[in-house]
C-alpha cells in the first residue's frame, strides 16, 4: 500500500496503455493553490480546441488534468495501479481539502461560537463560511437553512424523529420509492411505527427506473411526505425532482430529496427543484467524512422541535425547561465537526472552481452537446460493459432521452459479484463494491441478492474504463476455468 | 494472538498444495506484472491440470475428500487424536501463510470450495442464513451423542464457499468447548483481500466461525439444561429462531443469534 512517486506511476500507466498520453505536470509551487492550477490546466486545454474542430486528445479531458490534485490515486494497490471506481461509496479528496484541514488544526483550532478570543473567532467564522459555501452551492436562499450534520443518515434522521414525530398521524402516508438508500427507508420505518403512519412504495417501470406514473397515482390527500432519491445508486437513474415536487405539493405534502448521488455530480438547485428537504453528504463529495447537510425551508425549520438536546441548540436553560434557539442552531447540539465543515467548505470550492457544470458534462452529458470533450463517461462506461459476456447491467438502457449517471450496477452470470470484486483488488488492484450497496428492498425487486458497482467521478478517464472492463474478462474468464 | 496454537501443535505443516509454475498462472502476479507486461490470457487446462494433480499429495484435500460431513452421516469417521480442532487450525494457518501471492491464496479458497460437499436446497432457509456477510451463507449445526460438533455449510460465492469448506475442515467432529475456544484472530492468516484482522462487514469466515460458535454454545447450554434426556439425545438441531444483539468474545460479533428454536430428535425406550 506504499505510496509511489508520481512518475513512476505515471510510467506503469503508460506502459499498459500505450495508446494515450499523460501530461505529467509536476506538483505546483506551495505558492499556487490546487485549484488555480487546475483551472489553468483545464481552461488552457479546453480554450485551445474550437467547436467543429477533430475530437480533443484524451490527454487534456478533465478527468487526466485533475488527477494530481488527487494524491491517494498515485500509488499501486496490491502490485496494480490503483484504479479506483467506488466513488458512489465515497469520493477521494483533493490536496486542497487536506490543507484546508490541516490549516484549521496548525492554525486555527477552537471552538466555535463562544469563544471571545481570536482563535474561535477565526474558527466560527470559517465554520459559517463554509455553511454559507453549502448555501450558496445548492442555491438555498439562506445559510440558515443549511444544517450540519454527520452526515445524511443523520439529515434523513433528523427530519424523521422532528418533522415526522410532529406532523405524521396514524393513516397517514409516506410516499417512497422501491430504490431508496436503506438510510432514507429506515428512519421512516421507525416513525411510522411510532405515529401509525403508513409506507407506500413505487415499483419499477419496464425500463427498470422508478415508476413515477404509479408514484403520481399514489399521491393522495393522505400522503404528507414524499421520499425521493435524485439520482439512483444502483440503477444510475435520474428522477424528475421538479415534477414530483409540484405533484406532491397540488396535494399538500412535502417532499425529501437523497441527493447524495447528484449534488457530488451536477447542479443542483433547491429553488429551482422546490424540495422541502434536501440531504447530501460530503464524503461523497470530495469533502471528509463525518460532515453531512441537511437543507429545510426556513418556515418547516422553524416550526421543529429540536432534534438532539445538549450545548448550542439552546436559547436559556432552567432547572425545568429550557427554550431553544432558531434554526440551524437549534438542530445542532453539541460541538460540531469543525475542522470537517471547513473541509466540506473547501471541497465546494474546489468543486465550484471546476464549475458542476462540466464535471456533470463531463461525466454523463451526450457526446453532441459537448464538442470539446471527447469522452462522456457514463455512456461509455455502460457501452463497455455490456462487451462482458453473460453481463446484465441493471438500470436504464442509456438513449438521448434517458440519461444514466456515471455508474454501472450489474452481475455476470454465474459469478457472485463479490468475487469479482475480489478478484478485480487482488489482480488488478481495481476498486469496486458489491453487494446490496444499503438498496436490499431494490435487489429483491430485482431478484438478486447481490450486485457489482462501478462507478466513476470526475478524476477517473475512459481508459479506467477500459483497464477495468479488461480485468473484468479476465476475472470471468478466470472464474470459468474453475468450473 | 497464535501462540496457544503453536503451543499445540505437534504436526509438521502439510506441503503447499499446489505445485504450479508461476509460468502456468497467468493471474498471479510476477516480477513483469508492475512493469505492465503481465498478460491477461489464461491457460485454463494447465491450471486444472495442476490442481488435480496437487490434489494426491494433499493432506487437507485427502481429508476433504474423505470426510463427508453430511448430517446423516455422524458415524463416519471422526477425527483422531493428534487431530484435535486447534491442530487442524494450525496446519490451515501454516498452509495460508505459505502462500505469499495473494492469489493464491484466492486460488486455494477455489479449490477447496470445489471440495465442499453438494448442500440440500432445503437448507439455504433465512433461518440458517449467516448475518452480517456481503454474500449468502448458510450454516447448519448439530451436536453428535458423544458431544462432537457437525457442521456444513454453503454459499452463492466461491470464495465464501472456500472460507466455509476450511472452517468446516478445522471445527467439524471437534468437541464444543474446542469450538468455543477458537479466536476470530487465529484466522487471521486465511484472509484473502482484507488486512490486517479484517473487522469488516465483508469479513465471511469471521460471521461464518462466530454464527458457528453461537449455535454450539446453544447447543452446548441445550445439552447442559436437559441432561435427562441426554442419554436417548441422538441430534439436536439448532437454527436461530429470532435475532438480537448479543456480545461474543470473538470482537466484531455483529452477527445476532441468542435465541433459538431447537428441534429435538429423541429416541424413547419403548
Amino acid at each position: 500500500m506504499a505510496m509511489v512517486m508520481e512518475g513512476v506511476a505515471m510510467a506503469a500507466v503508460a506502459t499498459r496503455f500505450p495508446s494515450f498520453r499523460i501530461i505529467h505536470r509536476r506538483r505546483p509551487s506551495s505558492s499556487t493553490s490546487p485549484t488555480s492550477r487546475t483551472l489553468r490546466s483545464f481552461s488552457a486545454s479546453a480554450s485551445a480546441l474550437r467547436e467543429g474542430d477533430p475530437p480533443a486528445p484524451l490527454s487534456v479531458s478533465l478527468g487526466h488534468v485533475i488527477r494530481p490534485d488527487f494524491p491517494i490515486l498515485h500509488q499501486e494497490v496490491n502490485g496494480s495501479r490503483l484504479v479506483y471506481l467506488d466513488n458512489a461509496a465515497t469520493s477521494q479528496k483533493p490536496t486542497a481539502v487536506m490543507r484546508a484541514i490541516q490549516t484549521y488544526y496548525e492554525a486555527y483550532n477552537s471552538n466555535v461560537h463562544r469563544g471571545i478570543h481570536f482563535l474561535s473567532a477565526k474558527a466560527t467564522e470559517e465554520f459559517e463560511l463554509a455553511r454559507k459555501k453549502i448555501a450558496s452551492f445548492i442555491n438555498a436562499s439562506d445559510s440558515s437553512e443549511i444544517v450540519f450534520t454527520r452526515n445524511a443518515t443523520e439529515a434523513i434522521n433528523l427530519v424523521a424523529y422532528s418533522w415526522g414525530l410532529q406532523n405524521l398521524k396514524p393513516e397517514d402516508e409516506i410516499v417512497l420509492t422501491v430504490a431508496e438508500h436503506h438510510s432514507a427507508i429506515v428512519p421512516w420505518q421507525l416513525v411510522a411505527q411510532k405515529t401509525g403512519a403508513v409506507l407506500k412504495f413505487v415499483g419499477l417501470n419496464q425500463d427498470e427506473v422508478p415508476d413515477i406514473n404509479m408514484l403520481k397515482e399514489t399521491l393522495s390527500t393522505k400522503t404528507k411526505l414524499v421520499v425521493v432519491h435524485h439520482v439512483s445508486n444502483v440503477l444510475a437513474s435520474v428522477l424528475p425532482v421538479e415534477d414530483i415536487v409540484l405533484w406532491a405539493h397540488e396535494i399538500g405534502a412535502k417532499v425529501l430529496v437523497d441527493a447524495c448521488q447528484s449534488v457530488p455530480h451536477m447542479v443542483v438547485d433547491v429553488q429551482n427543484l422546490d424540495a422541502d428537504f434536501l440531504v447530501a453528504s460530503s464524503h461523497k463529495m470530495c469533502g471528509p467524512t463525518g460532515i453531512g447537510f441537511l437543507y429545510g425551508k426556513s418556515y418547516l425549520l422553524s416550526a421543529m422541535p429540536p432534534f438532539l438536546g445538549g450545548g448550542e441548540m439552546i436559547s436559556d436553560v432552567f432547572l425545568d425547561h429550557s427554550t431553544y434557539a432558531e434554526p440551524p442552531s437549534r438542530f445542532e447540539a453539541g460541538t460540531p465537526a469543525i475542522g470537517e465543515a471547513i473541509g466540506l467548505g473547501a471541497a465546494i470550492d474546489y468543486l465550484s472552481a471546476i464549475s458542476m457544470q462540466k464535471i456533470h458534462d463531463y461525466e454523463a452529458s451526450p457526446i453532441f452537446l459537448i464538442a470539446y470533450l471527447s469522452v462522456e463517461l457514463s455512456e461509455y462506461l455502460y457501452e463497455s460493459l455490456r462487451s462482458v459476456p453473460s453481463v446484465r447491467i441493471y438500470g436504464p438502457v442509456p438513449t438521448r432521452n434517458v440519461r444514466r449517471a456515471a455508474l454501472c450496477s450489474f452481475n455476470v452470470e454465474n459469478i457472485h459479484p463479490t468475487d469479482i470484486a475480489t478478484f478485480l483488488d487482488q489482480q488488478h488492484g481495481v476498486a469496486i463494491r458489491s453487494g446490496h450497496h444499503c438498496a436490499q428492498p431494490l435487489h429483491r425487486y430485482l431478484g438478486i441478492s447481490a450486485s457489482a458497482r462501478v462507478s466513476l467521478h470526475f478524476y477517473n478517464t475512459k481508459e479506467d474504463v477500459d483497464y477495468v472492463v479488461q480485468a473484468l474478462n479476465d476475472t470471468v474468464n478466470f472464474f470459468n476455468s474453475f468450473k | 494472538m497464535n501462540s496457544s496454537i503453536i503451543r499445540t501443535s505437534t504436526t509438521p505443516p502439510p506441503p503447499p498444495q499446489c505445485s504450479i509454475s508461476s509460468s502456468s498462472r497467468p493471474w498471479i502476479k510476477g516480477p513483469t506484472s508492475i512493469s505492465g507486461r503481465r498478460t491477461l490470457s489464461f491457460r485454463r487446462e494447465n491450471e486444472r491440470k495442476s490442481l488435480r494433480s496437487s490434489d494426491s499429495g494433499s493432506n487437507f484435500s485427502s481429508r476433504l475428500n474423505a470426510r463427508n460431513p453430511s448430517l446423516v452421516e455422524i458415524g463416519t469417521p471422526s477425527p483422531a487424536v493428534g487431530t484435535a480442532v486447534a491442530d487442524r487450525l494450525h496446519r490451515l494457518v501454516l498452509e495460508f501463510k505459505s502462500l505469499e501471492e495473494p492469489m493464491d491464496r484466492v486460488k486455494r479458497l477455489l479449490h477447496y470450495a470445489s471440495r465442499l460437499p453438494p448442500y440440500d436446497e432445503s437448507g439455504r432457509v433465512a433461518e440458517n442464513r449467516v448475518v452480517g456477510c456481503a454474500t449468502q451463507v448458510w450454516v447448519e449445526a448439530e451436536m453428535e451423542e458423544g458431544g462432537r460438533m457437525r457442521f456444513r455449510a454453503d454459499s452463492d460465492s466461491e470464495i465464501s464457499k472456500g472460507f466455509c469448506s476450511c472452517l468446516i475442515w478445522v471445527l467439524d467432529g471437534g468437541e464444543a468447548e474446542e469450538v468455543l475456544g477458537l479466536k476470530t484472530e487465529d484466522f487471521e492468516y486465511v484472509n484473502v483481500g482484507l488486512h490486517g484482522r479484517g473487522h469488516s462487514r465483508v469479513n465471511t469466515w469471521h460471521n461464518v466461525l462466530i454464527t458457528m460458535q453461537k449455535k454450539t454454545r446453544a447447543l452446548l447450554e441445550e445439552k447442559n439444561e436437559k441432561p435427562s434426556l441426554e442419554p436417548s439425545l441422538s441430534s439436536i438441531m439448532v437454527s436461530p429462531g429470532y435475532e438480537i444483539s448479543a456480545q461474543n468474545h470473538g470482537g466484531l460479533a455483529q452477527t445476532h443469534a441468542s435465541h433459538y428454536l431447537l428441534s429435538l430428535s429423541v429416541t424413547l425406550p419403548l
